[in-house]
């Protein structure tokens, strides 16, 4: 369940592992665990390597440097968009959510805790 | 009849007390009305200063009586539904003395046959309702005739619907009557109106039919002070609303064992209610009031559909989805799990102090509107209301169990299909997509509804005592137990007023459309009492 959150992460800090949109309402252990479920429900994308690859696909530049942050995370909010309006969603924890940003979630619970 | 002197103005008052006739008093008029509730009401009013004498039977007086409300109990069985002794009011007004007033038209497709939705299809369209939903609106006194939420944004430009594509997801259009209290309103104008007789105190117990069952005779009519009257009419109507007009039919078994109208076994099944259900919440990225979908505004309120391509599309069930600050829905309870008393008055009573409603709605609306306050917020609850797919197995039945007046009691049994579950799953989702392709936040289905069975629904859910479907219309008399003219199919002069003539229920509630209904069947009425 979303709460209200006192210290929002930063999506633009780190714009390939937080989503942006869910950053606004959603805590960072709720992020984690859409990310959990998702790896859970799809094993073949279970690892830090693959998501990376799904996110940023024939991206090496970004690939290289995405998880620290030196990304821009705009096509990627331009993607997700795009994914809704082809109505290519999926439901994680009740969420209505893209792939996209469920890899988002995943692959951040392979980071350390951000807050 | 009372005769009043006023003025040296003779004012003759139409209304008798049924308990203080002689026992087995005899009744005549052209037309014999059973149940003044809002559809029996709307009807005698239609014939108002009329040549034909109207005889309008009400079973209780003109307010709340436990021993007469107690004539409504009865059993249920089935997903957990209200008591069925405060699921409905019995006296002069019927339920009106309580509702909320929210009105709102049945869409095109409410009324077309869709090859998904079984036994979907009435044998009459939108447009075949549209000039007597204009009439009804005088009746529920609400003030002009539009349902566009353009419209209503022209009229106040702060009416900002969310940005989502309106080929998928529109904005469904309330309306809000006072609400009109047809008991208070119509009492006075129906008791002086000359051709008019009200009794009170007359309940219908059982209905005469001549030898070979094609025409009612005569009505019973029984109070509990002991006494039996008849009631002889050319026409009669029964307007007791979805459960107590089967249990009527039903238990007129003496000529017909399985019931009046009751010969394809039609009478009481499908009976239809809409799931109400607190099911999902819409988060945005930015706090916002969404004022045109808050009910705190005076005069309309819009909330989310789905567009009829888009259920054709999904083969899903019609339903929309109500928006409330999460933080005022988290504080409120379902329904269902605070109307479980059996006196309405305590559930009434209970329903304000959760929802801090104050007796007349419509002046807390203006209150509030008026207050300007800001009111934004970042999550929102949201309820789908859900039309219920036609289902057999659905039904109100006669209990073993009878009145005080010796009458069986209703027993209800509330069964759904799979296509509620899938139809909520599926308006969820496309919300969900569109809000996420607005890019204005995400919505979130609860844990409850996400259960992986395809039948059950959340012990949440709950219903908007709307009672249909139980003597549903259809031209075929294998499919209907009424036909288009709302005339019970194989007998001649016995016609039924109400939701239990609706084949499927929309995903709006049906007050308005029982009093459209009801004024397009007292115009067919005219007619043939012509002939």
């Amino acid at each position: 369940m979303p709460v209200f959150i006192k210290t929002r992460l930063n999506a633009r800090r780190k714009p390939l592992i937080i989503p942006d949109v869910l950053s606004h309402f959603c805590d960072e252990e709720t992020i984690r665990e859409i990310g959990l479920n998702y790896r859970s429900r799809f094993p073949a994308e279970n690892s830090r390597k693959k998501l990376i690859e799904l996110l940023l696909p024939g991206n090496k530049e970004s690939k290289s440097s995405a998880s620290e942050g030196n990304f821009d995370g705009d096509e990627l909010k331009k993607h997700i968009i795009n994914e809704f309006h082809s109505n290519e969603i999926i439901l994680i924890n009740g969420w209505v959510l893209t792939a996209t940003e469920a890899r988002q979630c995943a692959l951040l619970s392979f980071t350390k805790r951000l807050s | 009849m009372c005769l009043v002197i006023f003025y040296q103005t003779i004012i003759i008052i139409m209304h008798i007390d049924a308990r203080e006739l002689d026992n087995n008093s005899f009744i005549e008029g052209d037309i014999c009305i059973v149940g003044a509730g809002a559809a029996g009401i709307s009807i005698a009013l239609e014939f108002m200063n009329s040549p034909y004498k109207v005889i309008l039977l009400e079973g209780g007086g003109f307010q709340y009586e436990e021993r007469i409300q107690e004539l409504y109990n009865g059993k249920t069985t089935g997903q957990p539904y209200y008591p069925l002794k405060s699921a409905e009011l019995h006296y002069f007004g019927g339920t009106t003395g309580h509702w909320g007033g929210m009105c709102s038209l049945f869409d095109p497709i409410a009324f077309q046959k869709r090859e998904w939705v079984e036994l979907s299809g009435w044998p009459i369209t939108q447009n075949d309702l549209l000039s007597h939903y204009k009439r009804a609106h005088i009746n529920l006194d609400i003030d002009g005739f539009d349902f566009s939420a353009s419209s209503w944004q022209k009229k106040d430009s702060s009416l900002v619907p969310l940005p989502l594509d309106n080929s998928v997801v529109w904005n469904k259009i309330w309306r809000f009557s006072p609400p009109t209290r047809f008991g208070q309103k119509y009492k006075d104008t129906i008791i002086n109106a000359k051709n008019i007789h009200l009794y009170t105190y007359a309940n219908v117990v059982d209905l005469n039919a001549n030898a070979d069952i094609s025409k009612v005779q005569s009505v019973m009519v029984k109070n509990y002070t002991g006494k039996t009257h008849t009631v002889k009419a050319k026409k009669f109507v029964l307007a007791c609303a979805g459960i107590q007009n089967a249990r009527l039919l039903l238990a007129s078994n003496k000529q017909a064992p399985k019931g009046l109208g009751n010969n394809n076994d039609l009478v009481g099944r499908y009976f239809m209610e809409h799931l109400e259900i607190k099911s999902a919440e819409l988060w945005l990225k930015k706090e916002s009031a969404l004022k045109l979908y808050m009910i705190n505004y005076p005069i309309v309120q819009a909330e989310l559909a789905v567009t009829p391509g888009k259920q054709a599309e999904y083969k899903i069930l019609n339903g929309i989805v109500s928006l409330t600050p999460s933080e005022i829905a988290r504080k409120t309870p379902p329904f269902i799990k605070i109307w479980s008393n059996e006196d309405p008055r305590e559930n009434e009573k209970q329903v304000r102090e959760v929802y801090k409603i104050a007796p007349e709605d419509l002046m807390t609306r203006i209150k509030n509107h008026i207050s300007g306050k800001k009111n934004e917020h970042q999550a929102f609850e949201l309820t789908i209301r859900l039309e219920q797919a036609p289902n057999p197995l659905s039904r109100i039945t006669l209990s073993s169990g009878k009145d005080e007046l010796g009458m069986p009691r209703a027993a209800l049994n509330w069964a759904f299909t799979s296509l509620e579950k899938k139809s909520i799953l599926k308006i969820y989702e496309i919300i969900g997509q569109q809000v996420g392709a607005a890019g204005i936040g995400r919505v979130k289905l609860k844990d409850d509804i996400l259960d992986g069975d395809e039948k059950s629904v959340p012990a949440s859910t709950s219903g908007g005592w709307h009672h249909m479907g139980t003597t549903r219309m259809n031209n075929d008399p294998k499919f209907g137990v009424v036909d288009e003219n709302c005339k019970i199919h194989g007998i001649d002069n016995i016609y039924i007023a109400g939701s239990s003539c609706f084949p499927t229920g929309a995903g709006v509630n049906p007050t308005l459309t029982i009093v459209a209904m009801s004024i397009r069947l007292a115009d067919h009425l005219k007619e043939v009492i012509k002939l």
